[in-house]
């Protein structure tokens, strides 16, 4: 029963992974058109920006998905480099920022200080915060306006991670939501409205980077981060 | 004024190519597949190509070497435009560029419009 | 004028004068064949129909005086399709094809055709790995260029052992034992899979080799150093 379920899981897996593939190529199409009406100036096609930005924000929770299952199963091998976590919280602030404001929120950088790099797959990282970002701005609070994306030292390492103002984000919540993926339409009510898959996805590349997701808190705010050790080649500079 | 070959197999995704690449002042010319490529090619000369790899029927990369065998074909620049992602095709990208002439290689998903037209006036310019 | 018949693949096409195109091709009856393919107008020239690349066809042709002879007809008898639905198989096949072709110029023995043929059904099969096809080719084309190693005896003339391990001395191209208290690079399972592989075992049985992943990098280095005595 256990093989039959393996395999049937296999078999599921690979036409999930199909499924996904297929996918990009309506979303494309929609991206692509949003940006031809603004392009062209055609005013037929309502707030083609709001399109535009939706569409490559699922493009991008798609490319996340397949990249988390090429890193996970050994397709795409996981080259860990030095990489400033710094830079890239800039660049997935920037790359988060049109979404962020259609949906009536302010993005906030915090990077206190300078931090050396860390160890980490740069592409597999940027997919995690993107994803992570997306997925928590989509249903973000009523009444609140700010997420922030920040970075700060701990003991253990440095820790990045994206914090807001939330009722209620405790460690328990989160371990009961991985539980659920797949199996409970809300698996994590307290951070998202939907399925929330964008968290589960950032949950799974930051696994295949032998670090996890876990509930933090910045500044009174509450969030989800990743803890990364610093790279050490440069010490040896 | 330039030609644009672009090889795409979704029509609804090539007319928004299409209207892009009218709107800047280009001449296009759209094929499905690689024979209608070959075809469309020996019709209007080219001076840049747009490929997919993923074609229904013969394939991207065949299209290439049956292009690169005809003598007058053989610098035209490509600009692969495609579904396959970086990881995909990054064990063949090399040979792509050195023995298929392609000029670069993009993810179609994550290219803009005003990205892909940026390639193409940067490809003519280099020409 | 004598029409002849034969089973042809590929292996490269290109243009001649304003209208007609070469193909260069590999038959097992007469060896390379440059035929001329007579107003084959670029319009009507087909990525399809016996003269695509991986497919073996069934051809009538017309031999010509110095070397050229004159197409007449084409009939595809298989193409291998699930060669071109992968990025990476299509590229090595191009590639191993090129390599086939440079390595053909003088007159090829109708086992170059046959293990051309034996190329597209690796590379058709997505079972076998696309390391197993570029090992298995590579030293194909040493055995039929008569430059196979010596798998039976070490340098010195003694019969390789079951329990010992060796390193290979390319001067002699052959196995030496290791100094005694060093392990050699090779141990009596690469030296079996260097025999399948130089016996014409096939890829797909290759492939189902114990342990491979473990084995084939350094049979693979060993007859990729053997390799460069062939043009490349």
């Amino acid at each position: 029963m256990l093989g039959q379920n393996a395999v049937a899981s296999d078999e599921a897996m690979l036409l999930l992974r199909s499924v996904a593939e297929q996918l990009k190529l309506p979303l494309t199409t929609i991206a692509r058109q949003a940006e031809l009406s603004q392009l062209v100036g055609d005013a037929s096609v309502v707030d083609a920006r709001s399109i535009h930005t939706h569409a490559q924000a699922a493009l991008t929770l798609v490319d996340s998905y397949l990249l988390g299952l090429q890193l996970a199963n050994g397709a795409q091998a996981l080259e860990l480099e030095p990489v400033s976590v710094s830079s890239m919280l800039v660049d997935v602030a920037h790359e988060l920022d049109a979404f962020a404001e259609q949906h009536g929120v302010r993005l906030s950088l915090h990077i206190a200080g300078k931090y050396e790099p860390v160890m980490a797959h740069r592409q597999g990282l940027r997919a995690a915060l993107l994803s992570l970002g997306f997925a928590l701005l989509e249903n973000y609070p009523l009444g609140q306006n700010a997420l922030t994306l920040a970075v700060h030292r701990t003991p253990h390492g440095i820790v990045t991670g994206l914090y807001g103002i939330y009722e209620s984000v405790s460690a328990d919540q989160w371990r009961r939501a991985l539980e659920l993926v797949g199996r409970a339409a809300q698996p994590m009510t307290t951070l998202t409205a939907g399925s929330g898959a964008g968290l589960f996805v950032a949950e799974a590349i930051m696994r295949s980077m032998e670090t996890r997701l876990r509930v933090g808190k910045y500044r009174k705010q509450q969030g989800l981060a990743a803890t990364l050790l610093p790279s050490q080649q440069l010490q040896f500079v | 004024m330039s030609n644009v070959l672009l090889i795409e197999p979704n029509v609804v995704l090539a007319g928004t190519y299409m209207q892009a690449l009218q709107h800047a002042g280009y001449t296009a010319v759209h094929a499905r597949g690689a024979q209608e490529a070959v075809d469309a090619a020996d019709a209007t000369r080219p001076d840049v190509v747009v490929l997919e790899l993923q074609l229904s029927g013969h394939s991207g990369v065949e299209f290439l070497h049956e292009f690169r065998s005809y003598g007058e074909w053989q610098t035209v620049p490509v600009i692969v435009n495609t579904h396959l992602s970086a990881q995909a095709i990054a064990a063949v990208q090399p040979a792509l560029n050195s023995e298929l002439g392609v000029h670069m290689c993009l993810y179609k998903p994550r290219t803009s419009l005003q990205q892909l037209l940026g390639a193409i006036n940067q490809t003519l310019a280099a020409v | 004028m004598n029409q002849l018949v034969t089973s042809a693949i590929i292996l490269a096409r290109t243009d001649y004068g304003e209208a007609d195109r070469i193909l260069t091709l590999l038959t097992p009856d007469y060896g390379k064949l440059s035929l001329l393919a007579k107003g084959v107008r670029r319009v009507k020239s087909k990525l399809a129909g016996g003269i695509e690349l991986f497919s073996v066809s069934d051809i009538t042709f017309i031999k010509g005086r110095g070397g050229v002879g004159t197409l007449v007809s084409t009939r595809l008898v298989k193409h291998y399709e699930h060669i071109v639905a992968d990025l990476e198989r299509t590229m090595l096949g191009y590639e191993l094809l090129k390599r086939l072709n440079k390595v053909t110029e003088d007159q090829p023995e109708s086992e170059y055709f046959d293990l051309l043929r034996g190329l597209f059904e690796a590379l058709d099969d997505d079972e076998v790995p696309l390391a197993v096809v570029r090992f298995w080719f590579a030293a194909q084309l040493l055995t039929l260029g008569g430059h196979m190693p010596n798998l039976r005896t070490e340098a010195g003339g003694n019969r390789l052992e079951a329990g010992r391990t060796y390193d290979f001395d390319f001067d002699r191209t052959a196995f030496r034992a290791a100094e005694p208290g060093r392990e050699g690079r090779f141990t009596a399972d690469h030296i079996k899979l260097l025999r399948l592989v130089f016996s014409g075992g096939s890829p797909k049985l290759l492939s189902k080799v114990a342990a491979l992943g473990t084995l084939l990098p350094a049979c693979d280095e060993l007859v990729r150093h053997l390799t460069v005595v062939i043009p490349s």
